[in-house]
């Protein structure tokens, strides 16, 4: 089946740099999608049974490649519609869609990998396909971000290509011959520390790239600001998922053994000093698109802390990062419209409310739920942040990272409410408003959230509890 | 080695050199270590790292074509 999968991926990008049509070239990549959701129900379907060769998965996986199977239908829709109102260029569309899927195969190969080493080729290939996505419309200032970001990013996967190796010293030492996470599992007690630590530390630093937390979050940010805004939204959703999953294998693997404790420290300190930059950034923050980007870095260093916590704390970072997954993408669409109508997104654009109401609606609705509020989802999994923070005894902390979060929401409200209720300084362009489609999508991602905070689902509570 | 002369240096072509010096240290480390992993997955990071210098050198040359200067001072437009 996986095979299936991966030879109809490769057909349908194929046969889009064959042709020159593009509204079947979209139809193929729809095509893939289906494929992709189909491929996604039989493995949950499959959960445990399925045997093969170095790809063995567990229920996390499967519950980011059902977030990866959505997201990236709705981007694709999205994409149409913005690629149809800049009039690109045949040869944009095709390198742009055929890389798309690259992309999304890319990205499920990383959540359904069982060994380090395929997991770090499948991650450089998200590098990589996801570099020629950034360099859409073909602008200077969209090539220097491309450059620092491929650049950046290869640096920093090659380190963690470092702590791959450390960690295969330590395997040799226990006579393992490869690096499958179930194998490595098994004989982690025996391990030799120092190599273990070593590796992490590597292993944290290159994937940190991926998820935009400390020490490499630079060329992820400007990489999201620079890209189409369907990518931007793939960028903060589902490939934060596989930089988290990446460090979470590693976890998983050693929170039994005596580094355990050395561990969590080093995740507590990267995620507290994530949360700080990002709010210290945020005060002169001068682009909505960025402003997102920023708070997609706060919410990277909420589950950085969160994994940090043990058990309890484990489960409130896969809530975290599914809800979040949903509302920030949901967020970046609606932002793409604002781009839409006003010509970009300056920190001086006021009456979005006016000229567009529905639209306006739902980013007031995403920016109150991505923030946190009640009846959102993401306040359920936060709350089990700190419940646990308080558990574990870090007072000082939680005062910390309570202030740092107030920062964080007293500007991104200012500047929403700036955006939305202001009067306007320019004359409206509404003909351009989204279509019904756009906003149904959005409507759907943005209150999918606000269920899940109103109802429990007990079948994500199980997929998750079944993985921890 | 790499990462130091990436720092010092302000120039694109010599950043790309040292990018290569770094996977130079790496390969040369893989084989102390000795080849643990299995064909499929050395196969599959081969293939990455080829493609990585390809895309590298694409954007290089696009960059080389845009601004027709290699200092990374060039590179400093896209900030808050």
């Amino acid at each position: 089946m996986l095979y299936v999968y991966f030879l109809i991926a490769v057909f349908c990008a194929g046969s889009i740099f064959l042709l020159k049509n593009k509204k079947i070239m979209h139809f193929l990549v729809y095509g893939f999608n289906l494929v992709q959701l189909l491929f996604t129900i039989y493995l949950f379907r499959e959960l445990g049974s399925l045997k093969m060769a170095f790809f063995n998965y567990d229920s996390i996986s499967v519950l980011f490649a059902f977030i990866l199977a959505v997201l990236s239908f709705v981007a694709a829709v999205h994409y149409q519609i913005y690629e149809y109102n800049q009039q690109q260029s045949i040869r944009t569309v095709q390198i742009h869609n055929a890389v798309y899927i690259g992309f999304n195969v890319a990205l499920m190969g990383v959540y359904l990998s069982s060994q380090y080493g395929l997991l770090w080729a499948f991650i450089e290939a998200t590098t990589l396909t996801g570099a020629t996505l950034i360099y859409h419309d073909r602008k200077k200032i969209v090539l220097e971000a491309v450059w620092k970001y491929v650049f950046a990013c290869s640096v920093s996967i090659t380190l963690a290509f470092v702590g791959i190796l450390l960690l295969s010293v330590s395997a040799q030492e226990v006579g393992l011959s490869d690096l499958s996470f179930q194998l490595l599992k098994n004989s982690a007690l025996q391990m030799n520390p120092i190599w273990l630590k070593s590796s992490f530390l590597f292993i944290l630093v290159g994937f940190s790239v991926k998820m935009g937390i400390i020490p490499m979050f630079n060329v992820d940010i400007d990489a999201k600001d620079v890209a189409p805004f369907p990518i931007g939204a793939l960028f903060s959703s589902v490939l934060l998922n596989a930089g988290f999953l990446a460090v979470y294998r590693f976890y998983q693997m050693f929170h039994t053994t005596s580094i355990a404790s050395w561990m969590n420290h080093v995740l507590l300190i990267s995620g507290v000093l994530t949360l700080f930059f990002a709010a210290a950034y945020l005060l002169k923050v001068k682009n909505y698109k960025r402003m997102y980007a920023y708070s997609s870095m706060e919410h990277a260093g909420l589950v950085i802390i969160a994994l940090s916590l043990g058990k309890a704390g484990v489960l409130a970072a896969f809530l975290h990062l599914t809800f979040h997954s949903i509302v920030k993408s949901g967020l970046f669409f609606q932002i793409g419209q604002i781009m839409r109508l006003n010509n970009g997104v300056k920190i001086n654009i006021t009456g979005y409310f006016y000229q567009n109401p529905l639209g306006g609606l739902l980013l007031l609705f995403g920016s109150l739920a991505i923030l946190g509020l009640p009846p959102s989802g993401l306040f359920i999994s936060e709350l089990l942040i700190f419940k646990s923070l308080l558990l574990n005894q870090h007072w000082v902390l939680v005062v910390f990272i309570l202030l740092a979060l107030s920062v964080i929401f007293y500007i991104l409200l200012k500047d929403v409410f700036k955006l939305l209720f202001f009067p306007a300084t320019h004359k409206f362009e509404t003909d351009l408003r989204g279509t019904a489609i756009e906003n149904s999508l959005q409507m759907v991602l943005i209150f999918l959230s606000i269920y899940f905070g109103v109802i429990q689902n007990h079948y994500l509570f199980d997929l998750i509890q079944a993985a921890i | 080695m790499g990462l130091i002369f990436i720092v010092i240096n302000k120039n694109i072509t010599l950043h790309i050199i040292s990018f290569i010096i770094i996977e130079n240290g790496v390969f040369l480390m893989a084989i102390a270590i000795g080849n643990q992993m299995p064909m499929m997955v050395n196969t599959a990071i081969l293939l990455d790292l080829f493609v990585s210098v390809l895309v590298l050198g694409v954007f290089f040359n696009k960059l080389a074509y845009h601004f027709h200067d290699d200092s990374s001072d060039i590179l400093s437009k896209l900030k808050d």
